[in-house]
């Protein structure tokens, strides 16, 4: 490996003068790069264009469940104009097929993963680039085929795929049973294993750069969290993505070559007979959810990692129980394997397995709950500063409490029984992805930024912009537990026909004004994230007086990373460390030669 | 920094999206009533594709709207002694009208737009934005002709027949139940049904009365101020035209209540049987579906459906013909005309019937046939020559007797049949 | 600014406990924003679970909001002069706060197995021949209604025939002159009700809101749900399991009603659904 000794690099743009390139070097540059900051960048921008089309998405939902067959914005007049602009009942479960779909395959994981996994873990190691660097760039190509395959979706009636991003059989592995099972389901399928291939690629890479690719002394108990977070994420991907991509094969084998995996004999779907016979709908539902509740894990823990790091760097202080956080890590990717069953308590499935999924699923809300009380730990008896990463930061804790209260409600079997399909799932969910992993995601971009561009993000903006989303989202998402427990239904283009259900539209009403405003708010750091790119403040290594290998780096790094071999000493938390006057202790920094100066510490 | 953030070099680049979706327009125009545009492409090609011209096609919009309105604001024709108001109340119309939601008094509006425009489409025909993906279709009303009802083939079904469909749905079809509704509101949506199929029929009428006039005459002209003798009479003719083919269009919707209540109409009680005199009555019912009824034609020796499943329905057909000219179907289909399917005959061991599964409702179907598609009305006996051909209605019930016993067949499940078998081979 | 952010995230707790008991107490605007009534014997453990967890969460989030609110406050740098208290960690309070919840957890799942059992694993049993119950040969009892979950509607269909030696309060037999309805399922009260469940096409799930009662129909797979209704009325059956374009549309009623009225409407719909004849009547204006 070539971690051991490096030229001098200077920053990038001193090696390759633009003027100078060809245009076979510019595409190998920046196009198909190596460099993994380079692929993180682009995994960076493409999820937060697909973050605008899935929050689009999100809106055409909120504006059909408040002005419901009203007619819809921009929608309206472009595909229903006969009918006045409103939307037709299809278009409902596309809209919010599409939504789930581009949120979790298209934005959450790869900006956790592709995006942030790739920038920050050979800086955080302090290694020179990924152990398999043209691995690593076609794990960012291989998003691209899903980018158009889904794409093509939105582009012909019925406009996308219908049968929710769960995809049960037989509505999705039968052709006819809706319209968005026809060709776009063929699509997504296809897309999503497209996306499985590029995380698997991905994650094999993690794995092996962290465990072999460490600069000298750093042990893997002085990993900054996000490294953690980031390695034990690679390993929930590749164990759980392959059963996800066998099992869309299976149901792309349903729908195409007539195999009957998950089709029972004798359906009778929109008057056509499907070649059928000896499946079993359930089947998917066990596979899908064995990937995909790792999945929620993956799409939470490497922002739990993050936010672990600006908490400790704006707390001034270490973090609090760094083992028991990496053991807590460690214990929810691990019981997230066995937890799967939950999602299927009323499926049908053997009441048996209702009480065994009942345990596992409570016993997983304790790590979390761990991480929970060692970020207040960390928080307790330090110096916060209140900037706008650590604003984000402190939401994800305060929001994680909620979401992931809430699923207490959830694991319990007979409440669920009541509660499943409802909006107070969608409560739980939103809260944990959106108020939690979003906005980690967010106070993750305003903290690295610096590192990235060379430019400070406005602080101001920052600011503005936390506060409208923070408000906006609890308006939005907090009263979905209220209609939850009024047995609220998910996925129903117009709830309010039942007489149950009726006295809840001022609330739906109420909800999407919250969404709208909430969606307008990200205008704020659109034109932040733009404009500071050429005209925010210019900044040196280390803004925010950080502890991790990553500001050691010129900023932004150049090819290689490092200017000369980091050494590390320490963990990655020693703020307020007596050994020195600052109130930050880097890693790479050398301790004091005066042995007077030492402090014994029994972590770390 | 606020005034930095204003007048900063960035701030044009926030503008240009805002623009650029103001651009876009937000709201959608009022909905609209579409153009029978496969009518008129067939009027033109059975006259020897003489066009129709564009002031001929606008002066049909212009009538059309002025008899019937538009899709929020419907409009009921006041043409003299035509008696209307029996076939369409225009408050019930005007609930079913306009955009899904309330009016200022609070009475609910848009009922049509919020139960059915999405598959029946705005215009009543049959294809909606749903439309192209269920299987069979939904019904297109524009000619007027319907397939489950109490009168017989060539009669518009009665208000009562088409308020069972809503009502009931129909098994085995996307048309779903809508009984849960309120009276007023099922009722306001079955006259604006017919509404719409008055509305079709009359623009098929006027659509063929245009291509009678040269191309430089519309069908109905505006009279103008300093108009000339010969436009007057021409004027005064074509409206006679016109409001005589309103006229014939809304009495044949006012006819199925004449015809009904005719003692040709009457249907008598099935006779009360034994199980033995059941028994037997299935065996006769038995030998007249693979005799003189012949429905085993269609329905197959099975009947299962597959005597023949080549032919196609009445509204496909008109366009379509057979469907061997691949070429007329690709005009028609980009004429709006939906991907054509084959007629597939019921399946009878299913258990599901369209119509109704009452045995009134089989009676009729076989009696009265089924309107559009090529299931006829059987032969029946008139008079009391017993040489004449033709069924009593005891044969009729005998059929429909038989029919009602083929979902229950043990043969109907290979597994139980095998078992019979078995028992047979036992006993013997 | 350390303060306002404090406050802002004092505002969680307050406003969300606030939120909660504004819509337990049916307060404007939030009347009939709460559990909906309850008509099921059995569904009472329900909503007493649901609450137990309302209320011990409720004080999890509040003391931990709070607590989050108070350290913000206290240690903004902005206002708070003392040095960083440099510790690494607590094992005792890492153990305390590991068991204690576990053990809350643990007992929480434990608790609720009974419930779970009872909706799902004790279908309703009938004394075999021996006449005596909890024996060897107890038959499952007899559904009252199959209901056929389809795009987009419920098929139901009801027995009535009576078997030989049938007496009042004995169940019906399916047979070949079975009730077909659609969408309209009437039940009788104060009897433990067995519906058996299926779908023809694609998964759909039976959702009674007021009787705390929902299971996925799978295609391919006959089960049961069961309850014992307790109040008459008119309810909504909902569709809980996307099942296509019409998901929203496949509404159903039920209505509960006393055994004879149930027998009753019973018996007019088997008359209307056998109807044979038709009589011509002078029109009517529409």
């Amino acid at each position: 490996m070539s971690a051991i000794s490096l030229p001098a690099h200077d920053a990038h743009s001193a090696a390759h003068g633009a003027h100078t390139m060809t245009v076979g070097q510019f595409v190998r540059t920046y196009v198909f790069s190596i460099d993994h900051k380079i692929i993180g960048l682009q995994f960076l921008f493409s999820t937060l264009l697909w973050f605008l089309v899935g929050g689009l998405l999100a809106l055409g939902i909120r504006w059909q469940l408040a002005w419901p067959w009203s007619d819809m914005p921009v929608i309206g007049r472009m595909l229903f104009s006969a009918e006045g602009g409103q939307i037709s009942p299809e278009f409902y479960t596309t809209l919010f097929t599409m939504h789930a779909t581009v949120m979790i395959f298209f934005v959450i994981i790869p900006i956790l993963a592709g995006a942030f996994g790739n920038y920050l873990i050979p800086l955080m190691i302090g290694a020179d680039d990924m152990a398999f660097p043209t691995l690593n760039m076609l794990s960012y190509w291989f998003m691209w085929p899903a980018f158009i395959l889904i794409g093509l979706s939105f582009l012909w009636p019925p406009y996308g795929a219908g049968g929710g991003w769960t995809s049960y059989p037989p509505l999705s592995a039968v052709w006819e049973a809706a319209p968005g099972s026809m060709w776009p389901q063929n699509l997504w399928l296809l897309g999503i294993t497209c996306v499985g291939v590029s995380s698997m690629l991905g994650s094999v890479n993690y794995m092996t750069t962290i465990i072999q690719m460490r600069a000298p002394g750093m042990t893997m108990f002085r990993l900054p969290m996000t490294i953690w977070a980031m390695f034990i994420t690679a390993i929930l991907q590749a164990f759980a993505l392959p059963v996800l991509t066998a099992a869309g094969f299976m149901q792309l084998t349903d729908r195409m070559l007539g195999t009957g995996f998950f089709l029972p004999e004798g359906l009778v779907v929109n008057n056509s007979l499907p070649a059928s016979g000896g499946g079993q709908p359930i089947l998917w539902q066990h596979l899908f959810w064995f990937y995909s509740h790792p999945a929620v894990y993956i799409m939470i823990l490497p922002a739990m990692g993050m936010v672990s790091d600006i908490i400790a760097c704006f707390a001034r202080k270490p973090l609090f129980g760094y083992k028991p956080m990496v053991y807590s890590i460690s214990g929810i990717a691990g019981l997230g394997f066995i937890v799967w069953g939950h999602h299927m308590f009323v499926s049908g499935m053997n009441p048996l397995l209702g009480m065994t999924f009942m345990v596992s699923t409570m016993m997983i809300a304790l790590p979390s709950a761990v991480k929970v009380f060692n970020w207040m730990g960390t928080v307790w008896g330090g110096k916060v500063q209140f900037t706008t990463p650590m604003l984000f930061a402190l939401s994800f804790v305060s929001m994680f409490i909620i979401g992931g209260l809430s699923g207490i409600f959830m694991a319990a079997t007979p409440v669920d029984i009541f509660i499943h399909d409802t909006y107070f799932i969608v409560a739980h969910f939103h809260y944990v992805l959106f108020a939690g992993t979003a906005m980690a995601v967010f106070g993750a971009i305003y903290f690295w930024y610096p590192k990235m561009f060379g430019r400070m993000m406005d602080e101001n903006l920052g600011k503005i912009h936390f506060f409208l989303t923070f408000i906006f989202l609890n308006g939005t998402f907090f009263t979905m537990h209220i209609l939850g427990a009024v047995g609220f239904p998910r996925r129903l283009a117009d709830p309010y026909d039942y007489e149950t259900f009726r006295h809840l539209l001022p609330m739906n009403q109420f909800m999407s004004i919250c969404a709208i405003c909430m969606v307008a708010a990200q205008v704020i750091f659109a034109f932040n994230f733009f404009r500071s790119m050429f005209f925010g403040t210019p900044v040196g290594r280390n803004p925010w007086g950080a502890n991790s290998l990553e500001w050691f780096a010129p900023t932004p790094p150049g090819h290689g990373n490092f200017d000369m071999q980091p050494v590390v000493y320490r963990g990655p938390y020693e703020y307020g460390s007596p050994e020195v006057d600052t109130d930050n202790y880097p890693q790479w920094q050398p301790p004091p030669t005066d042995p007077k100066r030492l402090y014994k510490s029994e972590q770390h | 920094m606020s005034r930095e953030i204003l007048t900063s070099a960035g701030s044009p680049w926030l503008l240009l999206p805002l623009l650029a979706l103001s651009a876009c327009g937000c709201g959608s125009p009022d909905a609209k009533f579409l153009r029978y545009e496969v009518f008129a492409l067939k009027t033109e090609q059975l006259n020897n594709d003489s066009r129709f011209s564009r002031e001929q096609r606008e002066n049909i919009d212009e009538v059309m709207q002025a008899l019937y309105g538009t899709p929020d604001e419907p409009r009921v024709p006041a043409l003299g002694e035509v008696p209307i108001a029996d076939v369409l109340d225009l408050a019930k119309l005007q609930l079913a009208a306009g955009p899904v939601g309330s009016d200022e008094v609070g009475n609910v509006r848009g009922l049509y737009r919020e139960h059915c425009a999405h598959c029946h489409g705005i215009t009543g025909d049959g294809a909606g934005p749903t439309a192209a993906f269920l299987n069979p279709y939904p019904r297109d009303y524009r000619k007027g002709w319907f397939k489950f009802k109490s009168t017989p083939i060539g009669i518009r079904p009665t208000h009562d027949d088409l308020k069972k469909i809503v009502l009931e749905g129909i098994p085995g079809t996307a048309m779903p139940s809508f009984k849960l509704l309120p009276d007023l509101e099922v009722e306001a949506l079955v006259h604006y049904v017919k509404y719409l199929s008055i509305r079709g029929e009359t623009e098929r009428a006027l659509l063929r009365a245009s291509m009678e006039l040269n191309n430089d005459q519309v069908v109905l002209p505006v009279l103008a101020e300093g108009a000339s003798p010969e436009q007057k009479t021409f004027h005064d003719d074509q409206k006679v035209i016109v409001t005589d083919a309103v006229a014939q269009v809304v009495g044949d919707w006012t006819r199925p209540a004449e015809v009904m209540t005719d003692a040709a109409a009457e249907v008598q009680a099935r006779p009360e049987m034994t199980p033995a005199e059941l028994a037997e009555s299935r065996k006769r019912g038995q030998a007249l579906f693979y005799g003189f009824a012949q429905c085993i034609k269609c329905h197959g020796e099975s009947a299962l459906g597959d005597g023949q499943t080549t032919d196609y329905d009445e509204w496909t057909k008109e366009f379509i013909g057979d469907g061997k000219n691949l070429q007329l179907v690709a005009e028609f289909e980009n004429a709006g005309l939906l991907p054509p399917r084959h007629i597939i005959p019921r399946n009878l061991r299913l258990g599901v019937y369209r119509g109704g599964r009452r045995p009134l409702d089989l009676y009729w179907r076989i009696r009265n046939g089924i309107e559009g598609v090529p299931m006829p009305a059987v032969t029946m006996k008139l008079g009391d020559d017993p040489a004449a051909k033709g069924l009593t209605p005891a044969d009729v019930w005998d059929i429909v007797n038989y029919v009602q016993s083929l979902p229950y067949q043990p043969i109907n499940n290979p597994l139980d049949a095998a078992r019979e078998v078995e028992l047979l081979r036992e006993r013997m | 600014m350390g303060r306002f952010w404090s406050i802002l995230f004092l505002l969680v707790p307050v406003l969300g406990v606030g939120c909660f008991v504004w819509a337990m107490a049916d307060m404007w605007p939030m009347q009939g924003h709460w559990l909906p009534e309850n008509i099921n014997d059995h569904g009472r453990v329900i909503d007493n679970l649901f609450l137990f967890i309302l209320v011990l969460t409720g004080v999890i989030f509040a003391a931990t909001g709070l607590a989050f609110f108070w350290f913000l406050w206290k240690y903004d740098a902005a206002k708070n002069p003392q040095p960083v208290a440099f510790t690494h960690g607590s094992h005792t309070l890492e153990v305390v706060w590991s068991i204690l919840p576990a053990g809350t957890l643990v007992f929480i799942a434990i608790y609720q197995m009974n419930a779970w059992a009872d909706a799902k694993m004790r279908r309703p049993m009938l004394p075999g021949p021996d006449g005596q119950m909890a024996t060897q040969d107890d038959i499952p009892k007899p559904s009252t209604c199959e209901v056929t979950g389809r795009q987009f509607e419920w098929r139901l269909r009801y027995p009535h025939s009576k078997p030989e030696n049938w007496k009042p309060g004995d169940p019906y037999v399916y047979g070949d002159d079975d009730l077909y309805v659609v969408n309209d399922l009437h039940l009788p009260i104060h009897e433990e009700i067995v519906l058996s469940i299926k779908s023809q096409d694609v998964l759909h799930s039976f959702f009674l809101p007021n009787l705390r009662v929902k299971q996925d129909v799978v295609p391919g797979m006959l089960q049961h749900v069961w309850f014992r209704a307790n109040k008459t009325g008119v309810y909504d059956i909902v569709c809980a399991e996307l099942c296509g374009w019409g998901h929203y549309k496949m509404r159903g009623r039920l209505t509960v009603e006393s055994r004879a009225d149930f027998d009753r409407w019973i018996a007019q719909q088997v008359q209307a659904q056998s109807q044979s004849s038709f009589t011509p009547t002078p029109t009517a204006a529409e």
